[in-house]
């Protein structure tokens, strides 16, 4: 039967997000050159929060699904080498949410997600380490790090 | 960092939403009744322990088959895949007839493709209703009607929808269709209030039923095991009850108030993941790390067509009879009480048929341990021709 969720429960996202998303988001199934639509990979911005050094940015992230979904969570993507330190130099993200064996659990929207990495963003998890960058600045280098995460928020301006 | 603390997407405030749709056909469907994994309209309800539900094949498809498997919603852990909540099943239909219907032609459809079926309920209210709910009241629907009441034993309770739901869309159509007497307790004969749903999709109210001293709950109803822990109230059909009978439900829950002395904590009996068990008593739930220290065998993949167990732990009987593609097993325990349920796909199982003990694979066992050691669990492919059930895992991949 899994066969036809993964599909049929994107659509419901699709539908269920048009009808109502968090302010400055972004979330929508990739167009293929030919025009076609491809649900099974979302193109997606994350604002940074206001009142925190992520403000002003608009983060890109692509969110990759598999025919598992909802069993199994997407994948989800930010640029490669992006600066934070719980995120992988691929850009892939670390999120125990986004972890099919702690956190994940099918009931998860993508509004949920979009939110839960907007939420790491300003409040990074020093336990669980994915870039050697972003994590010594961090704990060593609280000014720097500041600094570097404001410069990367302008290197995103919002879309127009 | 986690978005564990924020509201789930469809439980909204009740009163924002409030557009039961019936007849008419509309999408809009009550955030509540969707499934959390499809999103879409719950079809043949499956409740599990910690209260929370799913549809059959998205708590299927979401159970691992080689360990314990996690509620979609809060994690909770369980090994017992639980029979479709009827009662449940027959509300929604009578709520939302015409896009339940489309559920079930959707889903029929896929289970023709994949030649594994959900159980089939039958009510000759059931498919007359919805067949007919377009041309109002034929005689097919007003005699099947009146058999489903007469075979309730009272006529004279059946429902007038109040006035207030008018104004939320509910058509009056449905109060010629819905009863009281469709969600009824068992025990007390009353309408249902803070339901709690039993691993064999029997329901009583959560203040009908005693919480077992010796720890086996057993439904009294059907006399099957109720394993693991007490279940915890089922919010959304709790839900579905005050909305189809509001009046009822708050002459009950007044009623239910009183009895209970002192006015104790109805909320917290309530599902939440915030970790509030019910019954901490209760038998825990298999420690599989454990497992191959007892020397049980656990059989990747097959599940127990009678009380749910999935997989099966322990000794692993299969019919030599049945022909269906996914097969009938029973673990050692059904084997033993021989239970008399129909089974879970659907299957066309009778006493008649003969029962053999699968011997047990060492290899898989073997393999299943590597993985548990080495953290990597994946269904193991089968390959020993006993396994069908494996298949249907995925079928369609």
């Amino acid at each position: 039967m899994s066969g036809g969720i993964a599909r049929g429960r994107l659509a419901e996202e699709r539908k269920a997000w048009r009808k109502n998303h968090p302010h400055g988001f972004v979330a929508k199934p990739e167009t293929l050159p030919d025009g076609s639509v491809n649900l099974m990979v979302w193109q997606c911005t994350i604002p940074g929060k206001a009142g925190t050094d992520w403000e002003g940015g608009y983060f890109p992230i692509t969110l990759h699904f598999t025919e598992d979904y909802p069993s199994k969570p997407p994948k989800c993507k930010f640029p490669q080498g992006f600066f934070h330190p719980n995120v992988y130099p691929s850009g892939t993200v670390c999120l125990s949410i986004l972890n099919e064996d702690s956190g994940w659990r099918p009931a998860i929207t993508v509004k949920q997600i979009l939110v839960g990495i907007q939420d790491l963003l300003d409040q990074p998890n020093p336990a669980d380490p994915a870039q050697t960058d972003g994590y010594h600045l961090f704990i060593q280098e609280p000014a720097e790090y500041k600094r570097r995460v404001r410069q990367q928020a302008k290197q995103y301006p919002p879309q127009i | 960092m986690d978005v564990n603390e924020t509201p789930q997407g469809f439980a909204e405030p009740p009163g924002e939403n409030k557009t039961l749709k019936g007849f008419d056909g509309a999408d809009e469907i009550l955030e509540t009744f969707r499934c959390c994994v499809c999103l879409e309209l719950l079809y043949k309800p499956v409740v599990l322990v910690c209260g929370h539900v799913s549809c059959f094949w998205c708590v299927h498809t979401a159970m691992r088959g080689d360990r314990e498997s996690h509620c979609p919603i809060c994690r909770n852990s369980f090994i017992h895949f639980p029979s479709v909540c009827e009662l449940f099943h027959f509300l929604l239909l009578k709520a939302y007839p015409v896009v339940y219907k489309r559920r079930e032609s959707q889903t029929q459809e896929e289970e023709i493709r994949t030649g594994v079926f959900s159980p089939e309920i039958s009510d000759c209210l059931a498919s007359k209703i919805v067949n007919n709910c377009d041309t109002a009241h034929n005689d097919v629907s007003t005699a099947c009607e009146e058999h489903h009441l007469k075979s309730h034993g009272d006529s004279s309770d059946v429902l007038v929808v109040d006035n207030s739901l008018k104004g939320n869309g509910l058509a009056e159509e449905i109060g010629k269709h819905v009863s009281v007497s469709d969600g009824l307790c068992m025990l007390c004969k009353k309408l249902l209030v803070l339901p709690v749903v039993l691993n064999c999709g029997h329901v009583y109210c959560r203040s009908c039923l005693a919480v077992p001293v010796d720890g086996s709950l057993n439904c009294p109803d059907c006399q099957t095991l109720h394993p693991g822990k007490f279940p915890k109230v089922c919010l959304e059909l709790d839900h579905l009850l005050e909305l189809l009978f509001p009046k009822e439900y708050s002459t009950r829950k007044e009623e239910i108030q009183v009895q209970l002395d002192p006015p104790p904590e109805v909320q917290s009996l309530c599902t939440s993941s915030n970790g509030s068990q019910c019954g901490e008593s209760q038998p825990k739930d298999y420690d599989f790390a454990s497992l191959k220290e007892h020397g049980l065998d656990v059989n990747v993949g097959v599940g127990c067509d009678s009380c749910g167990m999935y997989p099966i732990i322990g000794k692993w009987y299969r019919c030599k009879d049945c022909t269906e593609k996914i097969g009938f097993d029973l673990c050692e325990s059904c084997y033993s009480t021989r239970s008399k349920l129909p089974g879970r796909f659907n299957q066309q199982h009778t006493s008649d048929h003969k029962l053999m003990l699968v011997q047990p694979e060492r290899l898989r066992g073997i393999l299943w341990r590597l993985e548990i050691e080495n953290g990597a669990i994946v269904p193991v492919p089968s390959d020993d021709g006993h396994e069908e059930e494996s298949e249907d895992i995925d079928p369609a991949v």
